[in-house]
């Protein structure tokens, strides 16, 4: 990772109560994004949205491990509709905050579809990575953060989105 | 702009290896604490498991690893926290490389964090970990810790860095 200016945050929030989603918005002007949750949700599975587009253009790949066994999952544009940038769902920690990082690698172009990176721990259950796809060219601006099947994210979870410049 | 991502304190081993790396006083002026590492052990094995403590505390530690490991993969849970790196039988001059990330480090919550570590080699052997980590502790982290689960000492050239991220 780049050191001093290069790494800049640019939208922060801490929820001082349960709320069924989190925006930031104004992330343009880097060349990546990296986002860091320290993230509690109390129920469902928890999502992105680039752009707070619902449209049925994302895709996602996971691995993942329970601690017993590895296991992949693939949900495609026809399973996932329009919820977005699915993580992960089932056995989430309601006690503990999990530790999640996302990058949106080259975010800001209005030529490609977007690719997110992501490390999700959830640290009572399973440990995992995933590759998500939105098939839009539109540059991101903001981030729509929520829980699908009525979870909310709980009082205390942190939100940053950093900018990272290439020069 | 402001600097958010700084360097707290560094370590680069010397001559002879070292029992141990410890990063003390770590002010709580940060939202949270990276630590990346390039560390290769005197184990008389391959790859090898370095542990780390927080604050000096032994217990309340949980960690889930995912591993590729030989071409295999493989999930397990364990009761202390680590990373992998290169033992003293993998290919020369190869260390392994690790990185934490401890969100909210100074918090009043139990710590969560985020643990990535690879040990390749150039034969059997290499393998990548990503994991995650809980310390059931609500105290601030102000040291961290770092030894060989086998007590051999970590070699020459081995580097360890922390930072402080700020998110304003």
């Amino acid at each position: 990772m780049a050191a001093g200016s290069t790494y800049t945050p640019i939208a922060t929030t801490t929820l001082g109560s349960n709320q069924s989603s989190v925006t930031l918005s104004s992330l343009g002007g880097y060349t990546d994004l990296r986002i860091v949750l320290n993230l509690k949700i109390t129920a469902g599975g928890f999502a992105i949205k680039p752009n707070s587009n619902g449209s049925s253009i994302y895709s996602v790949t996971n691995l993942r491990g329970n601690g017993t066994t590895a296991s992949s999952t693939r949900l495609t544009t026809g399973d996932l509709g329009g919820t977005g940038l699915y993580l992960f769902n089932g056995s989430v920690s309601t006690s503990n905050f999990n530790t999640v990082t996302l990058d949106f690698l080259n975010y800001g172009n209005s030529t490609t579809y977007k690719t997110m990176l992501a490390r999700f721990n959830n640290t009572d259950n399973f440990v995992g990575t995933t590759v998500g796809l939105m098939q839009s060219t539109t540059a991101i601006t903001s981030l729509y953060f929520y829980c699908d099947g009525g979870g909310q994210l709980a009082s205390g979870s942190s939100i940053t989105a950093y900018g990272i410049q290439a020069a | 702009m402001a600097n958010t991502f700084e360097l707290i304190s560094s370590t680069v081993v010397g001559s002879g290896g070292a029992s141990s790396i410890d990063f003390t006083s770590i002010p709580s002026t940060y939202k949270d604490l990276v630590v990346l590492l390039s560390i290769r052990t005197n184990r008389g094995g391959n790859p090898d498991q370095l542990v780390v403590k927080f604050n000096g505390s032994s217990s309340s530690y949980t960690q889930r690893t995912l591993e590729g490991f030989n071409g295999g993969t493989s999930s397990y849970s364990n009761t202390y926290l680590f990373a992998y790196v290169n033992g003293n039988t993998s290919t020369s001059n190869t260390f392994g490389n690790a990185s934490l990330y401890l969100p909210n480090y100074a918090s009043s919550q139990n710590k969560s964090l985020s643990i990535e570590s690879a040990t390749e080699n150039n034969s059997s052997a290499g393998g990548e970990f990503p994991a995650a980590g809980l310390w059931s502790n609500t105290a601030a982290i102000t040291s961290i810790g770092l030894t060989s689960t086998t007590a051999d000492l970590i070699s020459q050239y081995s580097t360890a860095y922390l930072y402080g991220v700020k998110n304003a």
